[in-house]
């Protein structure tokens, strides 16, 4: 994680709530603090139109579910698929612990993998990887920015999984198929 | 933040020893292992009330008395334990200030088979209750700025939120969807402040035990969901102090050192219905309180009852809104609070019913701004010490509240 890059983003924030709390006289006098609220409430509605990303070109190629050599299987039941990527299941059959690498939420190979592949929503994905973080019964998966990346961390790292595009799955990595 | 908050820390012999093992174990870990996560989030909230306190002043006014820090780390153990922790810090106006170790697990989990697994969670875990009791206090995994008070009883919070002791779990795995049996056991998180209707005198806890259990199947990958939770803790204690309880009849004679016990039980359903963009979710609880204080007030034996259903549309994936209608009874017997005639305390102080909208904005990856609006009728669920003068609560008030949260 880029650390270094987060701290100032955490230290303007903190300062910013700090100045709401203990100058709180002068944000009264100066933000009239319920305008303030009633403005964030039009912000929370309208920005979303704001912010709203360009389409993004999507190859149509499905995507396709990809391990490491040393996991030993050609199928896969979706039923272990969803308690692997929901980081329930830990271990593979033979003991190897798993390895699980995902894509950023909003990225369009990721949202058709959670539809098509996993039969989940990924909203429902990321709350259910969220409460194991933060009630510390589980952790969640290891995120990657590109299908390179993804492909170049499940080659070489033995009981992983992920996925990509069909297409971008070559011989380096086992290709397992949902049955 | 003030040296007070220290001491309260301290207070609880068992909080210390696990603070001291937490930052001791934290630190050895984190030096000897490379596999060392960490999460934490930042929430601010303010709040704006008509009527009525909640999280500070916010009567006519805004109330930034709302902060919530969480710092969590992840890490393996030899012999494939894993040792998660979780330390917050939280303020809402009078009513709570404090740094807490919010979980320090242990656990181990088993494979039995292809499809199925069994574990066990060993030190202080969260209560598994409900659909959010676990993680009601990290915005990004509430439905909304505050959770279902009618299920999450607020001024309740440190009896629901931990036990410290022991729980296995199971999990199933079909092709229709996941079975899970979670079963815990051990002491419930009281602390000398934990109970607000119980400020007015000096009490001391003793005998404290509970238990927690939740079953919960979810369907083909969270289509829909559906949960059973009970808890059940006990305690004695005994109490010291002048005052009354908001109950018949208000006795107000001096009394020192008096025996006294409370049996809490508290089921919870729990059903969540996903389709496309629209989540529904609906949750029923019934908490059983039965409190003997012999000397102080006549026994006391009465059944909370709450439940809400709430709609959430999803106009964007960053972005959603929902309307909750949530309805509190501080005794089912009695919806109206008639019990409170003749007493310091509005007769409407006996239930809340809201109506409730609001937006959720996923702003970005880490950034979450989330704001509600509600309509209440009734006063029940505030918190005293934001509220001390009962004659001074609204019946009918309207909340603006907002979070802003950033995680990392």
């Amino acid at each position: 994680m880029a650390l270094a890059a987060h701290i100032d983003t955490v230290d303007r924030f903190l300062r910013a709530v700090f100045a709401m709390q203990y100058s709180s006289l002068a944000v009264r006098s100066v933000f009239k603090p319920i305008r303030f609220l009633m403005w964030l409430l039009v912000f929370s509605v309208l920005g979303p139109f704001v912010s709203t990303a360009s389409a993004e070109q999507v190859s149509t190629d499905q995507m396709v579910v990809i391990a490491h050599p040393s996991v030993n299987k050609d199928l896969i039941a979706r039923r272990t698929l969803r308690a692997i990527f929901g980081m329930r299941m830990r271990n593979w059959s033979d003991g190897e612990s798993i390895t699980v690498f995902v894509l950023d939420d909003r990225d369009p190979s990721h949202m058709d993998f959670c539809e098509s592949n996993l039969g989940m929503l990924p909203y429902n994905l990321r709350r259910h990887w969220d409460r194991l973080i933060f009630s510390g019964t589980g952790r969640a998966p290891i995120r990657v920015s590109t299908a390179e990346e993804m492909i170049s961390l499940v080659r070489s790292t033995p009981g992983a999984i992920g996925y990509v595009r069909e297409d971008m799955a070559d011989e380096s990595v086992a290709v397992l198929q949902i049955g | 933040m003030n040296l007070s908050l220290f001491y309260k820390l301290a207070e609880g012999r068992s909080a210390k020893l696990l603070t001291v093992a937490l930052l001791l174990l934290a630190a050895m870990v984190a030096k000897a292992q490379s596999d060392f996560r960490y999460q934490g989030v930042i929430t601010q909230g303010a709040v704006h009330t008509t009527d009525n306190h909640v999280n500070g002043d916010s009567d006519d006014s805004v109330s930034f008395e709302f902060t919530e820090l969480a710092l969590n780390f992840a890490t393996e153990l030899p012999w494939e334990l894993e040792f998660t922790g979780q330390g917050m810090y939280r303020h809402t106006g009078e009513a709570y200030e404090e740094i807490d170790v919010d979980y320090l697990i242990l656990s181990r989990g088993f494979a039995v088979s292809a499809d199925s697994l069994v574990g066990f969670r060993l030190g202080r875990f969260k209560n598994p209750l409900g659909l959010y009791n676990e993680t009601r206090d990290i915005a990004f995994t509430r439905p909304a700025v505050f959770v279902p008070e009618a299920i999450y009883t607020e001024n309740f919070r440190d009896l629901l939120l931990s036990t410290d002791g022991l729980a296995v779990y199971g999990s199933l795995f079909t092709d229709a969807g996941e079975w899970s049996v979670e079963l815990g056991a051990g002491k419930p998180r009281i602390k000398s402040d934990s109970l607000q209707s119980l400020d007015a005198y000096t009490a001391k806890f003793s005998n404290d035990r509970s238990i927690v259990g939740r079953v919960a199947y979810e369907h083909n990958g969270g289509q829909w969901k559906g949960a059973l939770s009970y808890l059940n803790l006990q305690f004695d204690m005994s109490l010291s102090g002048v005052s009354v309880l908001p109950f018949p009849p208000f006795t107000m004679t001096p009394f020192a050192n008096l025996p006294g016990s409370l049996d809490h039980a508290r089921w919870i359903a729990s059903l969540e219905y996903n389709w496309n963009d629209w989540t529904i979710t609906g949750e029923y609880t019934l908490s059983d309180f039965d409190i003997v204080a012999t000397g102080v007030f006549p026994q006391l034996d009465f059944t909370n009852e709450g439940y809400y259903i709430a709609a959430r549309k999803r106009l964007t994936p960053d972005w959603s809104v929902f309307y909750r209608w949530e309805e509190f009874f501080g005794d089912k017997d009695d919806p109206t609070g008639s019990r409170f005639l003749g007493s310091p305390f509005p007769t409407y102080s006996g239930f809340r019913k809201s109506h409730v909208v609001g937006t959720r904005w996923d702003i970005s990856s880490n950034w979450l701004l989330m704001v509600d609006y509600h309509f209440v009728d009734g006063a029940a669920l505030l918190s005293d010490r934001d509220n001390p003068v009962p004659a001074d609560q609204v019946k009918r008030w309207r909340m603006l509240a907002a979070t802003l949260s950033f995680r990392f």
